[in-house]
């Protein structure tokens, strides 16, 4: 039998940390978006801010109360998601996506192999490639210290 | 104290690497300074906690500096996963809480979502030297060899400082930790997650008593959660919860005291789809004195007076022309950025963030406010922050941002304030920024 080699195509991590679909508002990451390392400016977003005013001066109300403000907010989102529910009645499910949030693994095994996975894109090299198997069975003298799993702040360096 | 002049702020120090490259782990996630400013606790997304100590120096030099330096760094909390709900709890430090010194060593609570652990930093700068039994490299002398006894002499060391974890009160949260606040009493303290708050004693890690539970019996009727809780600092039976409804409750935990709800009543048919995220309140502080507290909710800050749930006494607007870009918040989700807000030590001035590492300061006296901005480029000693302004429409002045151009990876969610000096620590994403008044 002729054995097929598998090609492992690499994600790099930029592919990783895509920016939400246009399809559909992700009622995902609800989370304390501290870590938001996507670009973010407002104009790779939304439409042009010319394009903006000229909405305005079509509405024909200057200067826009708040709610006048928010109601153009509003109208722009229903626009570009039509499907989006109004969260009027305490959007429950919006909430309870916020109280799961974290990703959902499947078990501990899928936990590991993420990790592992995280760690070996970051590192740049093949999976396989990383961690030879090794000839001999390793002594407790030949296996590599455990590394502490303190990895210094940087905070910690001088200033 | 400060006296009622606008305060200048000037840079006096930044802590972290100022070059681009940021790990994830570096992020802090919290700032807390100690009940007589002299320590600054961060906790950051690796779980790790470092202290900075007031350079004693500083103190004293004429004229006064706030400078700090680091004192002690821990890891506090390690990632652990749930096997039952196959789920990741991140190490990320939520908060960090100080207690007030009772004896030479420091003790804080810190916590990340699901545990929270009481440490203890305490210094050593004396050895003992002269032991029977073992010899100065520490290896067991043959007893037999002994024909004399000495008594050990205490000889001094070099300074260590040590963390040690002495209580850790696990597993009695289903959901995420997004507060503690330590009693007044300082025997008891309190912990909030998303629908309950539970009311611990230092002392006891295996119960706790659940205080306020909002979940309901039927998950689809889930209207809001709890998004922050602080005690009284000087009542002990009082404490404040806030929602991501608007809402703030002041609890007293006496037998058959009632709730007061603060609630700011808005015009129903001024609702929009943004208005309740927006109303979300992310932080509540009581003021020093116990009389006001303050809450954030996105684009402003209240000021209440505990006798009037009406209304706030005070509003002050933070980013206001960020109601024009609602929509592109939601979509980069943006809008459920969770800001804090602080008090000066003498309760005059409010200080809170907002994003392209801006910060706001409004005085409560002077009504006066001032947008300043924690860069690197103005990272130089003694540097005086200049005003930064924000454009909306049309022309731009020079030295002004328009609002389109604003860097909204660039957030300022925590900041703290010296409790007596003008002192304030900010942190920026990686890096900690110490500004001071103009001494």
């Amino acid at each position: 039998t002729t054995s097929e080699t598998t090609s492992v195509t690499l994600i790099s991590p930029e592919i990783i940390n895509l920016p939400p679909l246009n399809q559909h508002k992700p009622l995902s990451n609800m989370s304390n978006s501290e870590q938001k390392i996507e670009g973010s400016t407002l104009e790779k977003v939304e439409e042009k801010p010319t394009e903006c005013e000229e909405e305005k001066k079509e509405s024909n109300q200057p200067p826009l109360t708040a709610a006048g403000v928010e109601a153009a907010e509003e109208a722009k989102l229903r626009s570009k998601y039509p499907s989006v529910g109004r969260p009027m009645a305490g959007h429950s499910a919006f909430l309870q996506k916020r109280l799961t949030k974290g990703q959902k693994y499947f078990d501990s095994g899928d936990y590991q192999m993420a990790k592992q996975k995280s760690a070996s894109n970051k590192s740049r090299m093949p999976p396989l490639l990383a961690q030879p198997t090794g000839e001999a069975i390793p002594t407790p003298e030949s296996v590599p210290v455990r590394k502490t799993s303190i990895i210094h702040s940087k905070l910690t360096s001088a200033s | 104290m400060a006296g009622n002049g606008d305060i200048q702020w000037c840079f006096s120090q930044v802590k972290g690497t100022l070059d681009d490259d940021v790990s994830e782990a570096d992020i802090i996630s919290c700032v807390e300074f100690n009940h007589d400013g002299d320590l600054l606790a961060t906790g950051d997304k690796g779980g790790r906690v470092v202290i900075f100590q007031r350079d004693p120096s500083s103190k004293n030099c004429h004229p006064r500096r706030g400078e700090y330096n680091v004192y002690s760094t821990f890891q506090s909390h390690e990632p652990e996963f749930d096997y039952l709900k196959s789920l990741e709890i991140e190490e990320k430090i939520n908060k960090i809480r100080w207690l007030k010194r009772k004896n030479p060593a420091h003790f804080l609570l810190s916590t990340n979502d699901k545990t929270i652990k009481l440490w203890k930093v305490s210094e050593r700068d004396k050895r003992a030297e002269g032991y029977n039994l073992r010899d100065e490299s520490g290896q067991i002398r043959d007893p037999t060899s002994l024909t004399t006894l000495r008594v050990p002499v205490l000889k001094p060391m070099e300074l260590m400082v040590e963390a040690s974890p002495r209580r850790i009160f696990a597993n009695a949260h289903t959901y995420h930790i997004n507060s503690i606040s330590i009693n007044s009493d300082q025997e008891t303290y309190l912990s909030a997650d998303d629908l309950r708050i539970n009311l611990w004693h230092m002392e006891v890690t295996d119960q706790s008593f659940n205080i306020v539970d909002i979940k309901p019996t039927n998950m689809e009727e889930l209207t809001e959660v709890i998004t922050a809780a602080e005690f009284h600092p000087h009542d002990c039976n009082v404490f404040v919860y806030s929602s991501s409804k608007g809402t703030i409750r002041l609890c007293d935990m006496r037998q058959a005291a009632l709730c007061d709800m603060f609630e700011e009543p808005e015009d129903p048919t001024n609702r929009s789809f943004f208005s309740e995220i927006i109303s979300s309140i992310s932080d509540v502080k009581f003021s020093n004195s116990g009389r006001y507290m303050i809450s954030r909710d996105y684009l402003s800050v209240k000021v209440w007076d505990l006798h009037m749930e009406t209304k706030p006494i005070e509003t002050y607007p933070v980013h206001e022309y960020l109601r024009s870009k609602l929509c592109s918040l939601y979509e980069n989700d943006c809008i459920f950025d969770k800001f804090e807000c602080c008090w000066s030590g003498n309760d005059s001035a409010i200080m809170t963030g907002s994003y392209n590492n801006f910060f706001r300061m409004f005085d409560r006296t002077s009504k006066r406010d001032v947008t300043l901005e924690a860069s690197r480029e103005t990272a130089k000693p003694r540097y005086l922050l200049k005003p930064r302004k924000v454009c909306t429409a049309g022309k731009r002045k020079k030295d002004e941002i328009s609002v389109d151009c604003l860097d909204f990876n660039k957030k300022i969610l925590h900041t703290a304030w010296h409790p007596h000096e003008n002192i304030i620590a900010v942190a920026a994403t990686n890096n900690l920024y110490i500004f001071q008044d103009k001494f």
